[in-house]
């Protein structure tokens, strides 16, 4: 079912979609490409250097940080049985739900000098105990190492069980012992799945720009910002963000190259999971501890100091009440999150459609070009897509037509397509996904009983991708009510979002204010971890979590897991 | 007369630059059952899915009950095509009940659940309709697909490879169920399968499609006796091929001198099957049998001749012949052989 002719909707639909990715990332271009010298100059001043320096810097520490933790992790709990491996497994993941600008809040709060850290360390060697430095990079790149790595976390996993376990079992047979078979076998075997991950990881340590202020740490991403933010200096921003997309670009083409000729990442049908190897006595319940120890750093520690803020800080209301601002920011949030999933819900359930009604190599190329959107940094996204809108409104006032203004200062509109562009690869896999259990034969059955394509989207498509499409909603929500570089660049003024409430309280070191939104926020994006990975034995957790996963094309198969690990 | 339930017209199609079909003509008669027979990766299904309105013809045209539905300056979707298609994993929809997937390609209205029931009485599953497919077993989830396809009564069923996913054991009784409901439906069906003997119990025609094209359509005891390439010929079933000198109509052996077809001169390979050969214990024979394979209810017998050809022979299975023995083979196949050029 290669070529399937003449859906005009379809066409138009998927063309739209890529515009959704492609308008911003041509504006950065274009206004690249039209500033003349004197934004150089400018950008010159920022000293860009220095900043891209950082940003490797970061890139590699965060980078080797995740794929020791992810990889280890997920070998640990592949390989060996302990104490607690079964919830371990799965709580593991959890530290995703806690965004880095709130793990990074905590720990630089905790951390600080009057905190109750370095308080306690003073009492303990005196007051003149000189303390190491927190504000740093390395500090930043542990931060953001704890809510990062559970995506090499989960594609590790899968490659572990799925690629590697059978040639693992036949390396043991012939004399290996687990470590050297891990080493010579399943390391090399993982190589695509530790790529991907380490992927990820880099595109969201590119996106940042908010976890790495609380410890003063410049990046390219941190430029953009201050270039904008503080001067408005369009050209000198989107120099900045070109710089940002040729490092993603960069990125996505090593990652090309690490798993060059590796075709076998996701073989299919059945392979015997690894034999776990019992850990006894101390051994056991040190791999118990080790896990248990993240998960402390990374959820438990963030967790309690947020609740006590929360509870301890008088609440700023009249009568007790909550604070009206909380509440103002959470119904922002909830509007916002809400809105993005429901325009990134229908248009991927579409455009999954769309691809699986009209088999033509244009329409797969398109949903291709779409669901690459997720390379897109998002400060890239958000300032091209700034001038894009600027844009709009020269032409509209050159035109003398109104409505302009409301265009460039922002709106909420503005925010949701700006969403929409970042998560649609999100939704778009994670529908997909579900229908791609589907038998296409069944599409193919449907149409061929005279149904119009129209109504096979409601009459097979929707029932059966049902179950995706509410889990793809529910990811992109709690993506939405996460994301901050994009909001902070793109919110209308005065528009204040949880994430954005986070933020400013911390940037202002009114860290206890910032309990409340921060708690709200961990909290809700713990609901789908739990609710994915809970349960299950070894075999069963990651495909649950992702229905249909072998008959995905490995490509996608990585956004899948990165939108269920964000 | 009605017109063709099928007609195809040149009808090639291309992957890349492989050709998976490759000037196909093809004209199946109303109400006819045609078996589409060939290897894996011949392009059978690919053909079937051009039919269909699955995929769109580089070149050719492609005409549907008298109405060109693909070809230059044509399309018809599939969805306004009338042909039903029925698959192998049946595809019927999870999430529908069997009267609900029977009826999903009726249009609304008062005659619908009659019309469920007729055809659920039609393959023999009257009463199943409030049940799931999952419900059901493989054998009986082929026939409400059956009769899903038949519902918008199309002039022609296409079968892609609809019961290979049966048991053997299942598959002949569905296999005649399902030519049985389609005679008294009248369309005609075009089964495609790799499996020669279904398609030469099911087809009133046979063709024999091979690397994207029909080498021979006939009907199927003259593609099975006479078919028109050595291809053919192994597809369809066991087959040895002895050198001989042709002369006219006759053809001389190693093992005798046979009636042969087509008439012409010179040396041709004349292409024997087991059941046409036969043997009788002789030492001056001029053959031994060298190897046997039990079939249950028959032996195969290999035997190899002076020359160093090999033979097959099916005996009974009371026919026990010890290796080694020297035999005389003889031809019985009551019907002139079928002689290819020699070579080839």
């Amino acid at each position: 079912m290669r070529s399937r002719p003449g859906r005009r909707s379809s066409a138009v639909l998927v063309s739209g979609s890529v515009l959704l990715v492609l308008v911003p990332v041509a504006a950065v271009v274009l206004g690249v490409l039209t500033a003349g010298a004197a934004p150089w100059r400018r950008v010159a001043d920022t000293g860009w250097p220095t900043l891209l320096g950082t940003t490797l810097g970061l890139l590699a520490l965060t980078l080797l940080g995740t794929l020791v933790l992810g990889a280890g992790l997920a070998w640990l709990t592949t390989a060996y049985r302990f104490p607690g491996r079964r919830s371990l497994q799965w709580l593991l993941v959890l530290p995703t739900a806690v965004p880095g600008y709130v793990l990074g809040l905590v720990w630089s709060s905790l951390l600080s000098y009057p905190g109750p850290v370095q308080t306690g360390w003073r009492a303990l060697l005196g007051q003149d105990a000189p303390f190491p430095p927190v504000q740093t990079l390395p500090v930043a790149a542990a931060v953001l190492t704890l809510t990062l790595y559970p995506y090499v976390y989960l594609l590790a996993r899968i490659a572990f069980r799925d690629t590697a376990a059978t040639p693992y079992g036949a390396a043991r047979t012939l004399g290996l012992r687990p470590l050297a078979a891990a080493r010579r076998i399943v390391l090399p075997l993982a190589r695509p799945a530790l790529a991907a991950g380490g992927l990820l990881v880099c595109l969201e340590v590119l996106s940042d720009f908010a976890t790495v202020q609380y410890f003063g740490v410049d990046t390219l991403s941190v430029g953009i910002y201050r270039v904008w933010r503080g001067q408005f200096d369009r050209p000198a921003a989107s120099l900045l963000a070109l710089l940002v997309l040729l490092l993603a670009l960069v990125l996505l083409a090593a990652e090309r190259w690490l798993r060059r000729g590796a075709r076998y990442s996701s073989p299919r049908g059945s392979s015997t999971p690894v034999a776990a190897v019992q850990l006894s006595g101390w051994r056991g319940w040190a791999a118990c501890g080790a896990c248990t120890a993240v998960l402390a750093v990374a959820v438990g520690v963030p967790l309690v100091t947020l609740g006590l803020w929360s509870t301890t800080t008088p609440l700023q209301g009249p009568g007790g009440s909550l604070d009206p601002a909380f509440l103002a920011a959470a119904a922002n949030s909830v509007l916002l999150a809400g809105q993005a999933a429901g325009v990134v819900v229908v248009l991927s359930l579409l455009l999954v459609h769309a691809a699986r009604v009209d088999g033509r190599r244009r329409i797969a190329l398109g949903v291709q070009a779409t669901v690459s959107g997720y390379a897109v940094p998002g400060p890239v996204l958000a300032i091209g897509a700034l001038l894009a809108l600027a844009a709009a409104r020269e032409l509209l006032d050159a035109l003398g037509l109104p409505g302009g203004g409301p265009l460039v200062t922002g709106s909420v509109v503005v925010l949701v397509v700006v969403y929409a562009a970042r998560f649609l690869a999100l939704g778009y896999t994670t529908t997909e996904a579900r229908l791609a259990s589907v038998s296409p034969s069944l599409t193919a059955a449907a149409l061929s009983l005279g149904v119009r394509p129209r109504s096979v989207l409601t009459r097979v498509h929707l029932p059966l991708a049902r179950s995706g499409v509410a889990v793809a909603a529910v990811l992109v929500a709690v993506d939405a009510l996460k994301e901050l570089p994009i909001v902070l660049l793109l919110r209308p003024f005065g528009f204040d979002t949880l994430s954005v409430r986070v933020w400013q309280l911390t940037a202002d070191s009114r860290y206890e204010m910032a309990g409340l939104p921060a708690l709200a926020i961990v909290l809700v994006a713990m609901v789908p971890v739990v609710l994915l990975f809970r349960g299950g034995d070894d075999a069963q957790v990651d495909e649950e979590a992702v229905p249909g996963l072998p008959a995905v094309e490995d490509e996608r198969h990585d956004v899948v897991l990165a939108g269920v690990a964000r | 007369m009605s017109p063709a339930a099928v007609m195809l017209t040149g009808v090639s199609k291309l992957f890349g630059r492989t050709p998976a079909v490759d000037g196909v003509d093809l004209v199946v008669a109303a109400g006819e059952l045609v078996a589409l027979v060939g290897p894996s990766g011949c392009g059978k299904s690919t053909l079937l899915l051009l039919v269909a309105g699955l995929l769109e013809p580089d070149a050719g045209t492609v005409a549907v009950d008298g109405q060109v539905v693909a070809g230059p300056g044509s399309w018809v979707p599939p969805e306004q095509r009338r042909v039903g298609v029925v698959f192998q994993d049946a595809a019927l929809f999870p999430h529908l009940r069997v009267a609900d997937n029977v009826a999903f390609g009726l249009p609304r209205g008062a005659e619908r659940s009659a019309r469920v029931a007729e055809l659920l009485e039609l393959v023999d599953l009257p009463g199943l309709g409030r049940r799931y497919p999952h419900e059901l077993s493989g054998g009986q989830q082929q026939r409400v697909a059956l009769a899903r396809a038949l519902a918008p009564r199309p002039s022609v069923v296409l079968f892609d490879e609809a019961f290979g996913n049966l048991d053997s054991s299942l598959r002949t009784s569905v296999r005649e169920a399902t030519a049985a409901a389609l005679r008294a439906s009248g369309a005609a069906g075009v089964f495609v399968t790799h499996d020669q003997t279904e398609a030469l119990a099911v087809g009133e025609r046979v063709a024999v499609m091979h690397a994207g094209r029909l080498e021979h359509v006939a009907e199927p005891a003259e593609a099975f006796h006479a078919p028109a390439t050595r291809f053919s010929a192994t597809l369809l079933g066991e087959a040895d091929f002895l050198p001989g000198t042709q002369d006219g109509s006759l053809v001389t052996t190693e093992v005798g001198t046979l009636a042969a077809t087509p008439a012409g001169s010179g040396p041709v390979d004349v292409m024997l099957r087991p059941h046409e050969v036969d043997f009788s214990a002789d030492p001056a024979g001029g053959a031994v049998v060298e190897r046997r394979e039990f079939r249950g209810a028959s032996y195969v017998y290999v035997l190899r001749l002076a020359s160093g050809a090999c033979l097959r022979s099916v005996q009974p299975h009371t026919a026990d012949v010890p290796l080694g023995t020297l035999v005389r083979p003889v031809v019985a196949a009551g019907h002139p052989v079928r002689t290819f050029p020699a070579g080839g």
